[in-house]
């Protein structure tokens, strides 16, 4: 239950903020003109917020899923650790290298980072999963390019006129991997898989 | 004797002529209407050839009323503003929508056309304008108990004018670049009331206000449902385009593919501990 706590907090507070007002939002997104003029704390707070209920439904389940199964093997203290300094890391990385992004929402850049820390992390603990994890891999990859390239595969919850800002999931990728070198660092065998920790999250 | 007579009966009708001439017989009727404003003079109907509209998000809108005429020419600037406020709370919350900009009625020259109309939206740096055109007629008629104005007294506390007040307002969204309607909705009301002889000017004018603002208040939300509508037309209108404007973009988004992705991912988990 405990690896649950941290998952269902964030999808809380994304759900939360999927219904406030806009004066709310508006206060929290990533805005560059606003942080560049001292509003820091949306570094974090534009993680949290999105265009849509399509757009918060899709990333919240991803971040949920991701964060449960990197709980499970690194405890909440790295989890926490991880998620408070990826955020403000894509945030950063966003304002230095895409200049032309002016607003950007969502918590696909955290969920990247995760997701690819969760799949690192299991690439090495269990040989057998590696068949899995490379074509999932590569489906990735290949939405990541269409979503560079050419808009996206068509599976985008984002509304009209806003654009797939990928870059966030690179950022968040590089950061994933980076952060599944530093838990696995040393002892790789440290990282295992609990199956009932897994039953759990399938049973949930 | 008859003199007195006569100069009493004299008096008398004069009074009652007085009376009569303080009563507002007929009604009034205040209009703006867009064709009026953007195409002033036409003898034929207007030709739009066939284009791309660009439409950049963030939008940039104005809302204005469309300059009127007729009597007292609409409602005070004021009273306009404050209801364009409120049209302009109701878009804040769409994401694709700018600044809104709630632009005074005494910037639109009446017949001004879209020449007009482009000084406008370039003094006001916006690309999409919202023209409010309105028409509100009122009827007054007197019922039975005024024949009571006659005790004087009567006029200040008798109900004994009716007025009829039937308020229509249109908001045509226009892009101004392509000179396109987007999309408009109507709002309509009508109020019914009666006031007293004395009190009759004062109650007439609060209703009228009134109607406007239960016309708008109807308006908002079609207007609401007429963007909605838009938003998905312009997905399949070969006529439109939507781009993303320098400086902006949005949104971290995974998408459905993704979701499918973590759960295919939890499920390989879940079969080869099963198998340990």
């Amino acid at each position: 239950m405990n690896a649950m706590r941290m998952p269902l907090a964030l999808a809380g507070v994304c759900g939360l903020l999927v219904v406030a007002p806009g004066e709310i939002t508006a206060w929290l997104v990533f805005d560059r003109d606003a942080i560049l003029a001292g509003e820091a704390w949306r570094l974090w707070t534009g993680h949290l917020v999105h265009f849509s209920w399509q757009h918060a439904l899709t990333d919240i389940m991803v971040l949920f899923v991701v964060t449960h199964i990197l709980m499970h093997h690194t405890g909440g203290r790295v989890v926490a650790l991880a998620l408070l300094v990826g955020a403000p890391l894509i945030s950063l990385g966003l304002l230095l290298a895409v200049a032309h992004l002016q607003i950007y929402a969502g918590a696909s850049g955290l969920a990247m980072m995760m997701g690819v820390a969760v799949g690192c992390v299991l690439w090495r603990a269990d040989d057998r999963l590696r068949g899995v994890i490379g074509v999932l891999a590569l489906v990735v990859l290949i939405k990541l390019f269409m979503d560079a390239n050419s808009g996206g595969l068509g599976f985008s919850t984002l509304p009209a006129g806003v654009q797939v800002a990928w870059q966030a999931h690179v950022i968040g990728a590089c950061l994933g991997w980076l952060l599944a070198q530093n838990l696995t660092a040393g002892n790789p065998s440290n990282i295992r898989l609990h199956e009932r920790d897994v039953v759990d999250l399938i049973n949930r | 004797m008859r003199t007195v007579i006569a100069t009493l009966i004299a008096g008398l009708v004069l009074t009652l002529a007085g009376c009569a001439s303080w009563f507002p017989q007929t009604g009034a009727k205040q209009a703006g209407s867009i064709v009026d404003y953007l195409y002033p003079d036409a003898k034929e109907a207007p030709q739009l050839k066939p284009s791309v509209t660009t439409l950049r998000p963030p939008v940039r809108v104005g809302i204005a009323f469309v300059p009127g005429g007729g009597w007292g020419a609409g409602l005070p600037e004021a009273d306009k503003t404050k209801l364009l406020e409120g049209v302009k709370a109701a878009f804040a919350k769409y994401g694709f929508i700018g600044n809104i900009e709630v632009i005074p009625t005494q910037y639109l020259r009446p017949k001004g056309g879209f020449e007009n109309l482009d000084q406008v939206a370039r003094m006001f740096n916006v690309e999409v304008m919202a023209l409010l055109s309105y028409d509100q007629v009122q009827f007054n008629d007197s019922n039975a108990l005024s024949i009571l104005y006659w005790t004087v007294i009567g006029a200040y506390i008798i109900h004994g004018d009716q007025y009829d007040i039937q308020t229509m307002v249109d908001a045509s969204v226009f892009d101004v670049r392509s000179r396109k309607l987007l999309f408009r909705a109507p709002g309509t009301s009508q109020i019914k009331g009666s006031a007293s002889l004395v009190g009759f000017s004062e109650n007439a004018r609060a209703a009228r206000l009134e109607g406007y603002n239960k016309a708008v208040t109807e308006l908002t939300p079609r207007l609401q449902a007429e963007l909605d509508g838009f938003k998905e037309r312009i997905k399949t209108d070969a006529s439109y385009k939507v781009e993303n404007k320098p400086g902006y973009s949005g949104g971290g988004d995974l998408g459905w593919l993704s979701v499918l992705v973590v759960f295919v991912l939890s499920a390989a988990v879940y079969w080869a501990r099963r198998r340990v």
